[in-house]
């Protein structure tokens, strides 16, 4: 893997470009979420308005959703790890790896300061501003621009992953005998293609309906005002919430190395894979549950429901793999554990969001919510993850255990005590919209988030160290 | 803008009168959403605790116990266990669905002899309306009497929810949506509705008044009399915008889309048809009522009715108003 990424030969420097990145829009997005969780903790505007409120919390999901979430494992191990795996030397295409880190550095440029400074204010799903016939202003276009981007550029990994693969070294190797990762980062890359696609027929139809004045959003020329949202939770569902399947690629990588056995049952893991990919592209409509078509809100349930299957099969994989090994009880094992919780937390809470009825209250509540950030908790556990199981082979030094495994504690704990009483609050009826005096529940979520920013920068300090000036190791990564 | 009833409630912590996971219910429907939802949570909660169980026991039963432990090889692959784990999950699956939609349904149809209400949202706040026509920013309903809410929106789409009665509706402009529940007990409970791309901290709340069904009526028939403890004048003049005759009327002589009031009482009128009579008492019960039998020549003819939503106390502070601005009646 020589040269440099300038001239488009080395898919190492690419995903190492992606992880500065990435860590980069991360932090960034933490310190938003500093700032509300503090706001929260104080009765009245302290720190922030109650519009500036708004617009950090669109800027902190905005930026960790799009900059942090959908890109981060598939961008990173992608290029970093997946041609490890198969035996080979870079990606298929490395100059299609350089196009797209510069599509999502560009697409990051126009996103941070149109979130930042943009006027939205109602959260990271920014449809909201397409309806009522208003004109959706410079920073939703901007906004649109910068999601345009990122998807692009996930949609260039995506065609390089899938050639990668498709071009391993060992041609002989069937499809079922693929590494798990290598299985989620293909089905990750067709469901990110799909989503694009769904989010540039959107974007025209919308652009084009602007301009002739089609009134296809607009309810006084007889339209619909509930288009957009579906249109974007077409896109936005499917683009999102795939980014479990790298992280469940990841998991099943780090125990399985942990315990030196091979991944338990990959066919039928495998096959929840593209089991998973199907439902996500099909399940978009959950969101948009109490809309008023009840046909619908059941069909979507139903889809939603399935998950549960895949979900089942991955913990299978999870247990069979574990089960018997010579458990390495180190920090990426930790960080994998603690992935393999949250998910099971968001899998149990997004069952109540799912089952018509209790999912019905459920809408639009801190519940939702909070469902969400155990998700992105357990796709963030699983890059933490990663990154210690391959710190190693990435960059030759083994981070220190110690200060590791604290990182790790202090996250995890931070982590749930942020989380895990919106949970609650949710279930009382708290609206995402709320913003009241903070009570236990409430003090409590906001000293779990200060807790957790202590955890990261422990467990970044332990990277960085380790990078320095670590023990220095041949490679090995279990 | 949150009230101190919601507040209150997810401040209090959960110990202090028995752990609840959800707000008290306060509708007959809300037993079977609770049900299934705690159904549905311990069912989630088992997994949870038996597959997190399972990986920690692992974790320390195998732990590596050298450099050279390399652990004991299993079947990497195994069809039947892998069938079966799927089966089991599509079971569950399976069965929270044809559970769920069963609720679902019931909390979707409502009787056909419920008490309707409309509501509407706009610029931030939601207005209910009755059948009688009168509107008010908050919401009463009489207790056991199964209620129909009939949903629509003006600028944007609102979330609306309502915990205590276990449902939740989008508000959409151009489009009804419906949600109904039969209130149990009388009580003052919280409702929601949040306008989507709105700042958080921004959600409208109100509450729904639970009362008796005597209370009801009365507050209902006390709160419709836009006329009690005014006078006659004063009556007409809030008529004038309560009923928006003001859309349509001057009160200056002006010529608007219909005639002015001022001057109206005792002149006589010239009709389309050629036909003239004085604007007296009767004519201006005509023109309320039957507004197209005799239309006043020069006009269109868009004056709507108001048959069944004013009465004759109407009528008369409508006509004191008039003949106020003519000086006749202070």
């Amino acid at each position: 893997m020589s040269g440099t990424w300038l001239n488009g030969m080395d898919s190492d420097r690419v995903g190492k470009l992606y992880l500065a990145v990435v860590v980069v829009t991360f932090v960034l997005g933490g310190v938003m979420a500093l700032f509300l969780h503090t706001e929260l903790a104080s009765a009245g505007d302290t720190l922030l308005s109650s519009v500036e409120f708004g617009r950090f919390l669109s800027a902190h999901g905005l930026l960790m959703i799009f900059l942090f979430l959908a890109p981060a494992i598939p961008a990173v191990f992608g290029n970093l790890v997946l041609p490890r795996l198969l035996g080979a030397e870079a990606t298929a295409l490395p100059a299609l790896g350089v196009m797209s880190w510069l599509l999502y550095a560009l697409g990051a440029l126009v996103i941070v300061p149109a979130a930042l400074f943009g006027g939205l204010e109602g959260g990271w799903d920014f449809f909201a501003v397409f309806q009522a016939g208003a004109a959706p202003g410079l920073a939703a276009t901007l906004l649109t621009l910068g999601v345009s981007l990122t998807a692009a550029s996930l949609v260039c990994n995506g065609v390089n992953f899938i050639l990668t693969i498709h071009r391993r070294p060992d041609a002989s190797t069937g499809f079922y005998d693929l590494p798990v990762l290598a299985w989620t980062l293909y089905a990750t890359a067709v469901v990110h293609i799909l989503a694009t696609v769904a989010l540039v027929v959107t974007v025209t139809i919308i652009s084009a309906d602007a301009k002739a004045a089609g009134g296809l959003i607009d309810p006084a020329a007889g339209g619909d005002p509930g288009l957009p949202a579906r249109w974007f939770w077409m896109f936005a569902h499917p683009f999102v919430y795939v980014s479990l399947l790298p992280a469940v690629g990841v998991i099943t990588e780090t125990l399985a190395r942990t315990a030196r056995q091979r991944a338990f049952a990959p066919r039928a893991t495998a096959a929840a894979v593209v089991l998973y990919a199907a439902l996500v592209c099909l399940t978009w409509g959950q969101h948009l549950f109490g809309s008023g078509d009840d046909l619908a809100d059941t069909v979507h349930s139903g889809l939603a429901l399935l998950t549960i299957v895949p979900a089942a099969l991955f913990a299978m994989n999870w247990l069979g793999t574990l089960y018997g090994g010579a458990i390495r009880l180190s920090t990426a094992f930790w960080y994998a554990l603690a992935a393999v919780a949250m998910l099971a937390v968001a899998g149990v809470s997004g069952l109540l969001t799912a089952t018509p009825g209790p999912g019905a209250m459920l809408r639009g509540t801190l519940f939702a919510g909070a469902q969400f950030h155990y998700l992105v908790g357990g796709i963030l556990f699983a890059f933490l993850a990663g990154l210690h199981m391959w710190w190693t082979v990435l960059f030759g030094r083994r981070p220190a255990e110690g200060s590791g495994t604290l990182g790790a504690l202090l996250i995890v704990v931070g982590y749930n005590a942020a989380f895990a009483p919106r949970l609650l609050m949710g279930l009382r009826g708290a609206t995402k919209g709320w913003s009241g005096p903070p009570g236990d529940l409430g003090i409590l979520s906001v000293v779990g988030g200060g807790l957790l920013v202590v955890g990261l920068a422990v467990a970044v300090w332990s990277l960085l160290a380790a990078y320095r000036g670590g023990a220095p190791v041949a490679g090995a990564a279990d | 803008m949150i009230l101190h009833g919601m507040t209150g409630l997810i401040a209090a912590p959960p110990a202090a009168a028995g752990f609840h996971w959800l707000p008290p219910a306060a509708t007959g429907g809300a037993g079977p959403v609770d049900g299934l939802f705690t159904t549905v949570l311990w069912l989630g909660l088992f997994s949870l605790t038996l597959l997190l169980g399972l990986l920690i026991v692992f974790a320390l039963q195998f732990r590596r116990r050298g450099a050279d432990d390399t652990g004991r090889r299993v079947r990497a692959e195994h069809p039947a266990l892998a069938v079966g784990v799927a089966a089991c999950a599509a079971a569950v699956a399976a069965y929270v669905f044809y559970a769920g939609a069963g609720v679902h349904q019931d909390l979707t149809t409502p009787p056909s002899d419920a008490y309707a209400v409309a509501a509407a949202a706009d610029s931030g706040r939601v207005s209910w309306t009755y059948p009688n026509g009168y509107s008010a920013d908050s919401l009463h309903v009489p207790a056991g009497r199964p209620v129909v809410v009939e949903l629509t929106a003006v600028d944007a789409v609102y979330d609306l929810s309502i915990p205590a009665f276990r449902v939740g509706r989008d508000m959409v402009p151009g489009r009804e949506t419906r949600l109904w529940f039969e209130a149990i007990e009388p009580g003052s409970y919280d409702v929601f509705a949040h306008r989507r791309g709105e700042a958080p901290g921004a959600a409208h709340a109100s509450a729904i008044t639970v009362e008796a069904r005597a209370d009801f009526e009365q507050w209902l028939a006390a709160s419709s009399d836009i006329l009690a403890g005014l006078t006659p004048v004063e009556g007409g003049r809030k008529l004038y915008t309560a009923l928006t005759c003001n859309t349509c009327h001057s009160l200056d002589g002006s010529k608007m889309v219909g005639p002015s009031f001022k001057g109206l009482l005792g002149t006589e009128r010239v009709f389309a048809d050629g036909g003239r009579a004085v604007a007296d008492a009767a004519y201006v019960r005509e023109s309320m009522f039957e507004p197209q039998a005799r239309v006043v020549a020069g006009f269109e003819a868009v004056m709507p009715s108001f048959q069944g939503r004013v009465g004759d106390r109407e009528v008369e502070a409508l006509m004191a108003f008039m003949e106020s601005l003519d000086g006749d009646v202070q």
